[in-house]
């Protein structure tokens, strides 16, 4: 989802932007998977394109809303725990 | 390579992605990793069905998942005949009649499986008949043909082979061999044939609830009776090492490379994986059918 939020990809270029956002190299059962789900669920949505094949898919609204959710969670998470590991690193 | 691996995926999967994800592979050209990703993406595909399938279509796809897994399971209750078939008499006194127990309740279980999967089988058998003769279509006949056709063909195999053990003594020679090789590819070939042709005939006739409503419920017992063989495949495997493990170790498969115990419980594993399978397949018809 996080890769939709840069604007619509087909399948491909979202594999490749994964690989170089998050170094993890989605295989295609895997890919597919995540997007019938998330389409089934609203979040993303199949965009027209001439080329049926190679079809984009874009966040929804709600799609966005439940990013931003996710990624503020995240990094909340992420704050705290380098916070932690700050106060750590002065103890020992 | 990649066709056979995305037809895998369940139809009304593959009527929405099927195209996009043969792009995707074409784009990418795809390695055994990714292969591998494509199965495990086929199984989840089949183990979490698309949602916004009717009611009589998902219970069509659980008929045909739990007939699948039936067919897969018998393969394994061969193997399990083939294997326990040496297990000496005398020893199953020794365990007190358990081991013996226990392997009837394996085949008695699968017996019932069988039979069960005829009550489902028959009211859509019915249904494809009688299309079939009413409309003439040629796809209908020439699908209804090929499972009594495959399980002849079958039969055929294993009975020449049967007569050539019979008159050669069974040697272990190239001709064994190879026999052994032909009946092993015609019962996957025959199992596969029935499977697909009977899938096909589901997507093609027209069902009604009174024909989906009784066989859901059987393929549920069906799935049932497959657990119940796992249980007692369990308490077969349980009795022989607690109670005779010099059976277990024993060797066997061509060649002794394999030993008794262990190859009962590989058998054991792919049928209670397979009958989880069923079941969750058969339990998704039924919670369709009392939805619809």
């Amino acid at each position: 989802m996080a890769s939709l939020a840069a604007g619509p990809k087909h399948g491909y270029a979202i594999t490749r932007d994964v690989d170089e956002m998050a170094g993890v190299k989605l295989g295609p059962g895997t890919l597919y998977g995540a997007l019938a789900r998330l389409e089934e669920r609203g979040l993303i949505e199949a965009v027209a394109s001439e080329d049926e094949r190679r079809r984009p898919y874009r966040l929804t609204g709600v799609g966005a809303d439940a990013l931003r959710s996710q990624l503020n969670d995240q990094a909340r998470v992420a704050r705290i725990g380098l916070e932690r590991l700050s106060g750590l690193a002065g103890t020992a | 390579m990649t066709r056979l691996l995305i037809a895998l995926y369940p139809e009304a999967w593959r009527r929405r992605y099927a195209e996009e994800l043969e792009a995707l592979l074409e784009d990418s050209r795809p390695g055994p990793r990714e292969l591998a990703d494509l199965l495990r993406g086929a199984l989840r595909a089949h183990l979490r069905p698309l949602r916004g399938l009717a009611p009589l279509e998902r219970a069509r796809n659980s008929v045909s998942g739990v007939l699948g897994c039936f067919i897969l399971c018998l393969f394994f209750a061969g193997a399990f005949a083939k294997t326990t078939e040496n297990v000496p008499s005398e020893n199953r006194a020794h365990t007190l009649g358990l081991l013996s127990a226990a392997h009837a309740a394996v085949m008695l279980t699968l017996l019932a499986a069988g039979a069960a999967l005829a009550v489902a089988a028959a009211p859509l058998a019915l249904r494809a008949l009688r299309e079939a003769r009413l409309t003439r279509r040629a796809d209908l006949i020439l699908l209804i043909c090929v499972p009594p056709l495959a399980i002849g063909a079958l039969l055929a195999v294993l009975g020449l082979s049967a007569l050539w053990f019979h008159s050669h003594g069974g040697r272990g020679d190239v001709v064994t061999l190879l026999l052994l090789v032909i009946c092993g590819v015609t019962a996957v070939v025959a199992a596969f044939a029935c499977w697909a042709a009977s899938r096909a005939l589901l997507r093609r006739i027209e069902l009604g609830r009174e024909q989906i409503v009784p066989a859901t419920a059987a393929v549920a017992a069906v799935a049932l009776a497959m657990l119940a063989s796992a249980v007692a495949m369990a308490l077969y495997l349980a009795v022989m090492v607690l109670d005779a493990p010099a059976i277990a170790t024993t060797a066997d498969g061509p060649g002794g490379i394999g030993m008794i115990g262990p190859d009962v419980g590989v058998q054991l594993v792919a049928i209670l994986g397979l009958s989880t399978i069923a079941l969750v397949s058969a339990r998704r018809g039924l919670s369709s059918l009392r939805a619809g």
